[in-house]
């Protein structure tokens, strides 16, 4: 049993990680009523509402750690203890309870998400430097790779480059590549692959169903900002979403370049809402402020007042 | 798969030249860059272990020849840095109902006239 200041932190963690459940839990209902109201959202806001949704089981958790903590170094143990949110035996800890056995969880958990994360980034750049090796740059920026069948894409984090296929470049036009490659600059400039793999990182702690949710409403926000911003340099809507059609066509051809957390795409992803995009014919609204704020403070009053009662719940369903 | 730099020109020398022995690779390489026979031999080894070459033995050495095509490891790589993470959820993807790779003909000629319109409708517009 560890008792004392260490204890206080280790307890403070214990909260840390079941605030987080709880707010990835009230977090995943909004998602699962609300998910398909994402999509008539404005792309700017969508994404800013994404990002939201899934670090806001950390940054609750870490509001709620804060509360407690502050508490605690505020005023005694027993003041505390009958605060509104609140803890019980702060200053013990003992590794073979729930607390200790969440704890180590949670904390196995963490490191085979992001062992996993970084043994994949690994192998991803170890295949893009061969890719790279083994194909023709184009400019600075652009890299060919010698292959009949038709796909683009823009990888890499620091060094970002676009990859297009000598397959893609023979079936299209000059202005079709312009568009294709302006799409995948976009990409570039704004960093999404580095974006996609933090998002991905973020969205491992949720249920895969959900994960898989929320990073198809991310492409699909990154891939109609990146048709944007080939809108942006004066070239039609419609001519940007015709060549979208063409690349699909000729995806479809082949094997298409399927949704990935590292790699930006040209045509592989939710196409017919780009494609609506493009046409103007979504109505896209920004996000509700005040109805946003308040689903904020609702997440944090959920943890805060959730704490004690899911300790209890737990003790009294391993008491019995 | 992890490719060093003179495993990926040694295999660039057999994708031109079809089959060679580790004396024609050594010869051809040490006018280039350098490097002794028992460099190429285990670059020749590794490839051979990495599945990317073949061999057989002409009397007392082996030749080597390319397992797969350069188009092919192309192909792999591209496979492999696209889709590694790829979520198989599929229930998920039929609630957007518009990944590419399930699009057919119909919906794609479909998606086709709604621009063509959206031009001729911009065009009477102007």
């Amino acid at each position: 049993m560890i008792e004392g200041q260490l204890a206080l932190w280790l307890n403070i963690v214990t909260i840390v990680i079941l605030a987080f459940v709880i707010a990835n839990f009230t977090i995943s209902i909004i998602v699962s009523l609300l998910a398909q109201k994402f999509i008539n959202l404005q792309v700017k806001s969508r994404k800013i509402v994404l990002w939201l949704l899934v670090t806001l089981p950390w940054l609750s958790s870490i509001c709620v750690a804060l509360y407690f903590l502050r508490g605690y170094t505020n005023s005694t143990v027993f003041q505390s203890e009958a605060e509104y949110a609140h803890w019980h035996h702060m200053d013990i800890f003992n590794w073979l309870s729930w607390h200790g056995a969440t704890l180590i969880i949670a904390l196995v958990f963490t490191v085979y998400i992001l062992g996993k994360k970084l043994i994949q980034l690994k192998r991803h750049h170890k295949d893009l430097v061969n890719l790279a090796s083994i194909s023709k740059p184009l400019s600075s920026d652009v890299i060919e790779i010698e292959l009949p069948e038709s796909s683009a894409f823009t990888a890499g984090f620091i060094n970002k480059k676009c990859f297009i296929t000598s397959g893609m470049l023979k079936e299209m036009t000059a202005e079709e590549v312009a568009v294709v490659l302006g799409h995948e600059r976009a990409h570039a400039k704004m960093n999404d692959p580095l974006k996609k793999w933090l998002f991905s990182i973020f969205t491992a702690f949720f249920i895969p169903s959900l994960a898989a949710h929320l990073k198809l409403h991310m492409t699909l926000a990154m891939e109609q900002a990146a048709d944007n911003a080939v809108v942006n340099s004066d070239i039609a809507p419609t001519f940007v979403a015709s060549t979208l059609v063409k690349a699909a066509r000729l995806n479809a051809l082949y094997s298409p370049v399927k949704n990935n957390e590292l790699v930006a795409n040209f045509g592989a992803d939710v196409l017919e809402q780009r494609v609506y995009f493009l046409l103007g014919q979504l109505n896209l609204k920004p996000v509700n402020k005040m109805l946003t704020a308040i689903l904020v403070t609702f997440i944090l009053a959920v943890c805060l007042s959730s704490i004690d009662g899911v300790h209890h719940l737990i003790e009294t369903v391993l008491n019995h | 798969m992890q490719l060093g730099e003179l495993e990926k020109l040694v295999l660039q020398y057999l994708w031109q030249h079809k089959s060679a022995d580790v004396k024609q690779v050594y010869n051809y390489f040490d006018k280039i860059r350098g490097g002794s026979l028992n460099t190429y031999q285990s670059t020749l080894d590794r490839l051979y272990k990495k599945e990317l070459l073949s061999r057989h033995k002409v009397i007392n050495a082996f030749q080597y020849q390319p397992r797969v095509e350069r188009y092919e490891l192309i192909g792999q790589l591209i496979r492999s840095v696209t889709c590694d993470f790829v979520t198989d959820d599929n229930s998920l993807v039929a609630a957007f109902s518009s990944m590419s790779q399930d699009f057919n003909e119909e919906q794609l000629n479909k998606l086709e006239a709604l621009i063509e319109a959206q031009r001729i409708k911009l065009a009477k517009g102007n």
